[in-house]
């Protein structure tokens, strides 16, 4: 009873600050273990799916092979593109697209309990990491912020995660909104105006508005568009656009060098 | 002390593998409680007098491990750790298959209690409304029997090697008693 009684009174006051360098110093002498154990269970986990997929390499190989011409023609495009866009950019006078003083980190811990809570990563307070800054994964794919940052560690609130909340826009109609995380299951952006356009298959990127993540960071795509209880607002399911259990590098951004 | 050291490295390292190898290897929701099984193997060896102490620690060590308000798991691992205790209490373990048997239904048990225990703090925080960041599995599904079941088989993987430990550790400790009356 004594014991119940004292941690229902830790856990009513939740004295965080009084735990944190406890936390440090266990995540610290974690941290050469976390490592190597989540790189051998990276390995050991793709060996398994590896063996367990033996069986639909044929018809993966064929569906390989169709992507890959698709994807040869859609270059050849997007590098017509790139040239008209450097032409007009050179006419119009205008900045590239921002640039990131980016920290790569690895992956080396997640939420046992529920995947797309938390990630950690072997970054911290040592290597300039603090709270609240974005991160990302290869081409400017927002996944989440630091919340936690510690010497040698950090932890990330993942965009799934029900307490992550960001400024986001519809890059195609620009409607703005609050993208919130649904318990670990996936992302909404909500707040949405009834009078604003959202599309489905429109990539949602991030606004830029109200802290400190920059704006056009994508997060995903619009799977599906409903509107709030009271019809005050739209809501629009959004399919991230990478799985967060699978991610293994991740680049912390720690200022946008304009 | 040694045995001591013994015990805080065992708990340190089963809360590592928690968080940084089984995510890896099994699907959300279904990774197994390591700790949660030492803590039931020790209670159904010692009885709670004898194990709450190690049970508050693993809690601890799970709540600094998980980000989560430190108590969390303290508490449902005091309660599954006086369950498992009282049970094994009542149970014969003297004979060796039918022990194996008993602690399995045991840790099934404990696994259990545990997510539901969990599940009812999580809720009751909500309640509260207190954002502790706290995300849970949901509890009544089909995945809590799959859950029980890999969390048996873990139990019985771990069941041998923490019986030698546990042999070696009493060696040991007889050993150093006798070193310190001969002296």
């Amino acid at each position: 009873m004594a014991i119940l009684a004292v941690c229902s009174l830790l856990v009513f006051l939740n004295p965080k600050q009084a735990f944190s360098p406890l936390r440090n110093f266990f995540l610290t002498a974690a941290y050469p273990f976390q490592k190597i154990f989540y790189i051998l269970s990276k390995k050991t986990g793709d060996t398994m799916e590896f063996l367990g997929s033996i069986s639909n390499l044929h018809a993966e190989n064929e569906r390989l092979i169709k992507e890959n011409s698709s994807l040869i023609s859609e270059i050849s495009n997007l590098r017509q593109e790139k040239k008209e866009n450097e032409n007009l950019r050179e006419q119009l006078g205008l900045i590239p697209k921002k640039k990131f003083d980016l920290e790569a980190a690895y992956v080396i811990g997640q939420d046992p309990q529920k995947f797309g809570s938390w990630l950690i990563i072997d970054k911290g307070t040592s290597s300039g990491i603090e709270a609240g800054m974005p991160v990302i994964v290869f081409q400017g794919i927002i996944i989440g912020r630091i919340s936690e940052a510690y010497l040698t560690s950090s932890k990330i609130e993942l965009l799934t995660n029900s307490l992550s909340s960001i400024n986001a826009s519809d890059s195609e109609t620009n409607s703005r909104g609050i993208v919130r995380g649904e318990f670990g299951l996936g992302v909404l952006l909500d707040m949405v105006a009834q009078t604003d356009v959202l599309n489905v298959g429109d990539e949602v990127v991030t606004s830029g508005l109200g802290s400190d993540v920059p704006k056009g960071l994508l997060i995903g795509k619009i799977q599906e568009i409903k509107t709030t209880q009271d019809k005050l607002f739209q809501q629009a399911l959004i399919v991230p656009s990478v799985r967060y259990s699978n991610l293994e590098t991740v680049f912390v951004i720690k200022k946008s060098i304009n | 002390m040694f045995q001591k050291i013994i015990i805080l490295l065992i708990i340190f390292f089963s809360a590592v593998i928690q968080v940084s190898v089984f995510p890896r290897l099994f699907p959300s929701g279904l990774s197994p409680e390591i700790v949660l099984m030492l803590v039931i193997f020790w209670t159904s060896r010692d009885g709670f007098e004898k194990t709450w102490p190690k049970a508050v620690l693993s809690g601890f060590m799970l709540d600094l491990f998980y980000f989560w308000p430190a108590g969390t798991n303290i508490i449902a691992f005091a309660l599954v750790s006086y369950g498992v205790g009282f049970f094994a209490r009542r149970f014969t373990i003297s004979q060796k298959n039918m022990g194996l048997l008993v602690l399995l239904l045991l840790s099934a048990m404990g696994s259990a209690a545990n997510s539901l225990i969990l599940l009812i703090l999580a809720k009751i925080y909500k309640g509260l409304g207190l954002e502790l960041g706290i995300f849970l599995p949901d509890f009544w599904n089909r995945m809590i029997f799959l859950k029980i079941l890999i969390d048996m088989l873990l139990f019985v993987m771990i069941y041998w090697p923490l019986s030698g430990l546990e042999r070696f550790l009493s060696f040991y400790g007889k050993k150093s008693m006798q070193g310190r009356f001969f002296k």
